[in-house]
């Protein structure tokens, strides 16, 4: 896996919480979902710029839904995860996984 | 997610300051988008903590995002996604808004860094600026003190430089007996005083002569020019008078210097021009009456009789107009008390003398208005040029850094 390959951690999470939530991910329960799941505190702004950054690698594609009664009448952007993204993370996962072998029982 | 009924009263974040700033700053095609999920973040959050805590996180969360809009707007001006990826490579450490803002830091540590690794573009654009701002404030600082900046007295907008014309000629000198005419009939000039400036020699401590302005003085001067003194006393009424006791004011910078700032300068007897003249007061810093000519005492003035019989005019006249008359008013009141003295004048010599007013601030500037004017222009031109010039120098340094950019995006990083 070449260095210019590499997803950043944020970048990995933002992926995997698009994953997650399937048709319905667009930035509010994204941050839902991050926050819930690893108990860290999201900005929207660094959302922002990781969906805004996947895009333009061409790892997740976005789409305006219709503009809602709710929230002003504003649209929301939905987001889908490529699987070009799926299989960079897959990679990533498991060279840490070997990098994690076997310290188990020897690591506090 | 519904939206959530607001209470009355409370101010919907639409509402909030910085929604309008960032509502603003973010380019058309993201608005909507994050204002919204902003509000639906807002509204969960208020039913859950209530609308003041949804309040203050809407307020911080709207803060970085003004960043990330100004980013999007000028194309990545601004690294926040580099603190996102540093923050993660850096030990995982979620990107908060405080380490948003802490992105400019981040831009301050590169630009130092890369100003380092080129000293001679940093000698260059530090001369550069240095020139064409050192070069304004200098002139500025002398437009400002000559040109902008009023007289040091109080109502300095009412005090008059009286000028004697004749043929279309006029000078700012006075014939005593006109002087005292327009004195005693102006009613729209509250007060008249004259001056006579020269340059007197004063004993100092070790007894030696030294070359020093005087102003003699009418002994109102000070009076009409609204200054108390800063010790002592100023001239009283029959100080002016031939004959009375030699007295003098010393102006402040006078005071320190001979006497140190003491307070026994008062009463202190110094010799100028080979009189004895006793001190009785010291000027205020900045208010004494340079508009006569450097000095560093004040002596009073008495007119002699042979003087206001003679035509010599030697005294320098100044007035301040009485309050509520305008100068217009003024000058045509005095044009006329100077047709009448003219005319009833029984001394030799030519007739035909008439009066100007000239504003005191005016008489002051005297012909360096307009040189002064061109020379601030011509110097404002230079800083134009300079930052032309500079910013020359920024492009050419921005084309030759085209494969550094290309290999930090290669890197998925940003043009920092």
């Amino acid at each position: 896996m070449g260095r210019s390959d590499s997803l950043g951690e944020f970048e990995q999470l933002v992926i995997l919480a698009i994953a997650q939530l399937g048709d319905e991910a667009y930035t509010v329960p994204v941050i839902d979902e991050i926050e819930s799941r690893t108990g860290r505190q999201v900005s929207h702004a660094s959302v922002y710029v990781v969906l805004r950054r996947l895009e333009k690698k061409g790892l997740v594609v976005s789409r305006m839904s219709e503009p809602t009664g709710e929230r002003g009448g504003r649209s929301r952007r939905y987001f889908r995860v490529e699987p070009e993204a799926l299989r960079r993370v897959r990679e990533q996962r498991d060279a840490l996984l070997a990098m994690w072998e076997g310290l188990e029982a020897r690591t506090p | 997610m519904n939206g959530r009924e607001s209470d009355p009263g409370e101010t919907r974040p639409e509402d909030f300051v910085v929604a309008r700033f960032l509502r603003r700053m973010l380019p058309e095609g993201d608005r909507g988008e994050v204002m919204g999920d902003l509000e639906e973040r807002y509204d969960v959050r208020s039913e859950r903590e209530g609308p003041r805590a949804a309040g203050r996180w809407y307020r911080r969360q709207a803060r970085s995002l003004l960043i990330w809009g100004a980013a999007r707007r000028l194309g990545g001006f601004v690294q926040v996604g580099d603190e996102t990826w540093r923050g993660s490579w850096a030990g995982g450490r979620l990107t908060s808004s405080e380490s948003v803002w802490s992105g400019t830091g981040t831009d301050l540590r590169v630009a130092a860094r890369a100003l380092r690794a080129n000293p001679g573009y940093l000698a260059v654009a530090v001369i550069t600026l240095a020139l064409g701002i050192g070069g304004n404030t200098a002139v500025f600082s002398v437009v400002d003190g000559v040109l902008l900046r009023p007289l040091p007295f109080p109502d300095p907008t009412q005090l008059v430089a009286i000028h004697e014309t004749r043929a279309g000629q006029t000078w700012w000198s006075a014939a005593p007996h006109n002087v005292l005419g327009w004195r005693e009939r102006s009613r729209t000039l509250e007060d008249v005083a004259w001056a006579q400036p020269r340059v007197g020699s004063l004993l100092d401590a070790e007894e030696r002569p030294v070359s020093v302005g005087v102003v003699a003085a009418s002994a109102n001067i000070f009076e009409l020019l609204y200054v108390r003194p800063h010790a002592g006393r100023f001239f009283q009424v029959g100080d002016d008078i031939e004959g009375a006791p030699p007295i003098a004011v010393l102006t402040y910078d006078l005071w320190i210097e001979r006497y140190g700032g003491r307070r026994s300068a008062i009463g202190d007897r110094l010799t100028l021009d080979g009189v004895a003249h006793t001190v009785v007061g010291i000027a205020p810093p900045g208010q004494e009456p340079t508009f006569f000519g450097d000095h560093s005492l004040i002596v009073p003035r008495p007119l002699r009789e042979a003087e206001i019989q003679s035509q010599g005019r030697i005294l320098r006249t100044v007035g301040r107009i009485a309050k509520g008359v305008d100068i217009e008013a003024a000058r045509a009141e005095l044009a006329a008390i100077a047709a009448d003295l003219d005319e009833e004048t029984t001394l030799g010599g030519a007739r035909g003398w008439g009066v100007r007013l000239v504003p005191l601030k005016d008489q002051v500037v005297g012909e360096a208005r307009t040189p002064l004017l061109v020379l601030l222009g011509s110097v404002g031109f230079v800083l134009l040029i300079a930052c032309a010039n500079l910013s020359n120098l920024m492009l050419a340094r921005g084309s030759g850094r085209t494969a550094d950019v290309a290999v930090r995006a290669s890197l998925g990083a940003g043009r920092g």
